[in-house]
């Protein structure tokens, strides 16, 4: 096994096992005296790399850690511009990375140094160099013996310059923050996709908690494109996207990296990491899991790309061999802040509701039996199927349901799924965006202006199907649809609304859409009182605007045994926008004096003992209820009657 | 003023707040021949900055030559008292560092070796085995320390760096 020494001063004369070193065949000595790193460099490519391991399998270096390098002062003279505690060793092994970028598994290193047997007071000198952990290390002294047995036993890990400065970058931020250094996923899985995976094994390790990283099965680059090419790739990561939370891919799997290229979006386009990307995006179970292209290229143009075609966040692999600390250190802050941006509370749980919502509008979209909004009146002769080339029922026409003359509408269940569709595309382009610029109060009436529209256009379905208000077989779902839609109409609801409100009403549309399959069932769910109207006495007319009309409607809807049918998850989005609004109506002058309706009223025009069935308290995450006690000792409740008369 | 950083007008805003707010002046082109070098201590110069300062500083004064994008993240060579290395500034510790160092009245090679994160006894104990090759065998060949010397230094060098 021929090995390369990278040493201070030349190795001629040196006794090893089998004579002289410098007529040994097997050896060969890079001296870093009076040489300049890009010396150096030369000598490593053009006489080891090219020359001694020029028909080897393995090229095996070992390297004094304390090398120093040096610079032409003038014509003749060099000074050193490194100390022995620089570690400068390990700034060539670096240097060896880059040559070795396409072969890495080639590449086997063993680093010496007169320190303590084992390397941790090294890197505890110089945190960035915490690579000196995960490769062979030899204390001075040591016999050649040594040194052959290190490398023909190597077991030691592979890296790549882009792995070792996060490594380093992780390293320093340790240093400097010792609790809570790794990467906090909760728990959360994250699928790694990289030809040289490998290479990333050892770092993450470090950086993240146990089992957070599900790796591909491929032991080296070279396989890896080979199923890659086959399709196997596609295939074992969408088998494994069910299992995990976020993919972390690499944007180069079948091209070798080329910082300087520069290429045009239709170029950008065919790399294989965004063709990848695209057939996971085309999947169910791939339509929102958080996405992060990881890439040594840093061109904003390309990261533009991304962005449009629904990439959430990019990270820069940064491949330089000779990146300052400071720069590791923002490179790991940036990573760590990145990832757990994504899995943050609010917005992993945002990124789950869209996962779940597609899910279900594509149940919608695929169910193929008769649904009682195919035609609300049983009438068999007004439905009107109609089946594409497969005989895929996807063309039903559905009569409205107060259309008493009979006429068939034009709307499909199609044009149904086209606004569900557009509706999650709108609220997806919405996550994870960097907002700041707009200002607090802009990006609040931004997201409001969002969530409205798209409950307005929600508000469509319910023309679609032909229900208007009053409708009586439908007095339930025209209240309650029609007057979200209503609320996020005018001036008077607006303020209140926000993207969550837009989940509670898209999902509640799917829900009854796809989970009651005749009408009969729909109106069992939904028989009994759903009253979200007062009548006015003095003209005897329904009122539907309330202050804050969007409490109103969750307070009733979550008393209302139809919504008991849903599902806990479903719920508890609607009882916690319930305590949101409850706290914001609280400042509410206008709401204030709906409450004292039930002081100023007679008590038995309210059928108090109804009311009590209907109450509802706003509680805290502990249980406790969030309103004070009133003047008789007893909490101030909301009451819900059955009739505002 | 006890400190000076001679850069170009343009980077003013690379330097790190803090160390910014600390040096009394940024020289500019316009005003270096205001400048009244006998109060500097300190100086920081870019190496793009292509003035000849020899012949207006004094041979107590500090004089860190440093090259790249400001900030001073990146390597620092410096040219003072007889010492030559590079070194670079780049955590918030060494800039406190130097901040440490503008309220003396006299700044010492120690405090420059502070700043840029130099242990010159580490450097001493480290320097015997940069001239002898690594190997048992050649230990005992040595041409001024017997191996037992050689142990003794390495003894020494790792009950430093445990201390």
């Amino acid at each position: 096994m021929k090995v390369v020494v990278i040493d201070n001063m030349e190795w001629d004369g040196a006794k090893i096992s089998d004579g002289d070193f410098q007529d040994n065949q097997m050896s060969w000595c890079v001296s870093t005296l009076r040489k300049s790193m890009d010396t150096i460099k030369t000598e490593i490519e053009i006489d080891a790399k090219n020359d001694i391991f020029k028909d080897e399998d393995v090229h095996c270096f070992l390297i004094n850690v304390h090398c120093a390098i040096y610079r032409l002062k003038d014509k003749t003279n060099y000074e050193r511009v490194t100390t022995y505690q620089a570690q400068a060793g390990v700034d060539i092994y670096r240097e060896l990375l880059h040559l070795y970028r396409e072969c890495s598994e080639k590449l086997r290193v063993v680093f010496f140094s007169p320190y303590a047997d084992k390397p941790e007071l090294l890197f505890h000198k110089k945190p960035e160099n915490l690579i000196l952990k995960h490769l062979e290390y030899l204390q001075v002294p040591f016999t050649w013996k040594q040194v052959q047995d290190k490398f023909e036993q190597y077991n030691k890990p592979v890296f790549n310059n882009a792995s070792e400065n996060l490594l380093s970058g992780y390293s320093l931020y340790h240093n400097q923050h010792p609790i809570n250094s790794k990467v906090s996923t909760g728990k959360k899985k994250i699928l790694f996709i990289d030809d040289q995976s490998n290479e990333w094994k050892a770092v993450f390790n470090e950086m993240f908690h146990e089992d957070v990283i599900e790796h591909l099965p491929y032991s080296n680059q070279e396989e890896f494109r080979q199923n890659l090419a086959n399709g196997q790739v596609e295939k074992n990561v969408k088998s494994k996207l069910a299992q995990c939370h976020l993919v972390l891919s690499d944007f180069y799997l079948n091209e070798n990296h080329d910082p300087g290229k520069w290429m045009n979006r239709e170029n950008i386009e065919k790399i294989s990491g965004f063709d990848l990307f695209h057939s996971i995006r085309a999947t169910d179970k791939g339509k929102a899991i958080p996405y992060i292209m990881h890439t040594s290229s840093n061109k904003i143009s390309y990261y533009k790309v991304f962005d449009q075609n629904g990439v959430d966040d990019w990270l820069v692999k940064d491949v330089r061999p000779n990146v300052t600390s400071n720069e590791k250190l923002d490179n790991y802050i940036l990573f760590k802040q990145t990832i757990e941006s994504i899995f943050s509370p609010k917005i992993y749980s945002t990124y789950k509701k869209m996962q779940d919502l597609w899910e279900n509008i594509q149940k919608v979209k695929n169910v193929t039996d008769v649904r009682w909004w195919y035609s609300p009146q049983y009438n068999a002769e007004l439905l009107v199927p109609v089946f594409d080339e497969d005989g895929y029922l996807d063309k039903m026409v559905f009569a409205p349901v107060n259309d008493y003359r009979s006429d068939h509408s034009n709307f499909t269940k199609n044009d149904i799924v086209s606004i569900l569709e557009s509706s999650w595309y709108a609220i997806r382009r919405q996550i994870n965006k960097e907002i700041k610029y707009e200002g607090s109060n802009r990006s609040k009436e931004a997201e409001r202006f969002l969530a409205t529209s798209i409950c307005n256009n929600l508000g469509k379905i319910v023309e679609y199907l032909g229900i208007k208000s009053g409708a009586r077989d439908f007095s339930y779902l025209t209240n309650f649809l029609l007057q979200i839609r209503n609320s996020a109409s005018h001036s008077r609801d607006f303020e209140y609304f926000e993207l969550n409100d837009v989940f509670i009403y898209l999902d509640y549309f799917v829900y009854v859409l796809l989970d009651f399959k005749t009408l009969k069932d729909f109106q069992d769910a939904f028989k009994d009182d759903y009253i979200v109207s007062k009548i006015n006495k003095n003209n005897n007319r329904r009122e539907f605007n309330f202050p804050c009309n969007l409490l109103w409607l969750y307070i009733q809807f979550y008393n209302h045994n139809g919504s008991k049918l849903l599902p806990e998850v479903r719920k508890n989005l609607l009882r916690k926008r319930i305590d949101q609004l409850f706290q914001k109506a609280l400042g509410d002058s206008s709401l204030k004096m709906v409450w004292s309706i039930r002081t100023n009223i007679p008590a038995n025009n309210f059928k108090i003992k109804k009311w009590y069935n209907r109450t509802f308290i706003p509680k805290d995450s502990v249980g406790n209820p969030t309103l004070n006690e009133n003047s008789d000792g007893q909490y101030l409740k909301i009451f819900i009657p059955n009739s505002w008369q | 003023m006890k400190i000076l950083i001679v850069d170009n007008p343009y980077k003013d805003r690379g330097f790190s707040t803090e160390l910014r707010n600390h040096a009394e002046i940024i020289i500019q082109n316009k005003n270096l021949e205001a400048i009244d070098f006998s109060q500097c201590q300190l100086i920081f110069k870019h190496d793009s900055f292509n003035v000849d300062l020899d012949s207006k500083l004094k041979s107590r004064i500090a004089f860190i030559k440093f090259s790249g994008g400001g900030a001073l993240k990146n390597e620092i060579l410096n040219e003072s008292d007889g010492f030559k290395f590079k070194a670079s500034i780049e955590s918030p510790e060494q800039i406190n560092s130097v901040l440490s160092v503008i309220n003396k009245s006299e700044i010492s090679k120690e405090d420059l070796e502070a700043i840029l994160n130099y242990d010159s006894e580490l450097e001493k104990l480290l320097t015997p085995f940069q001239s002898v090759l690594p190997l048992d065998s050649e230990w005992n060949k040595h041409k001024t320390e017997t191996k037992e010397d050689l142990f003794q230094k390495g003894t020494d060098l790792r009950q430093y760096l445990n201390m």
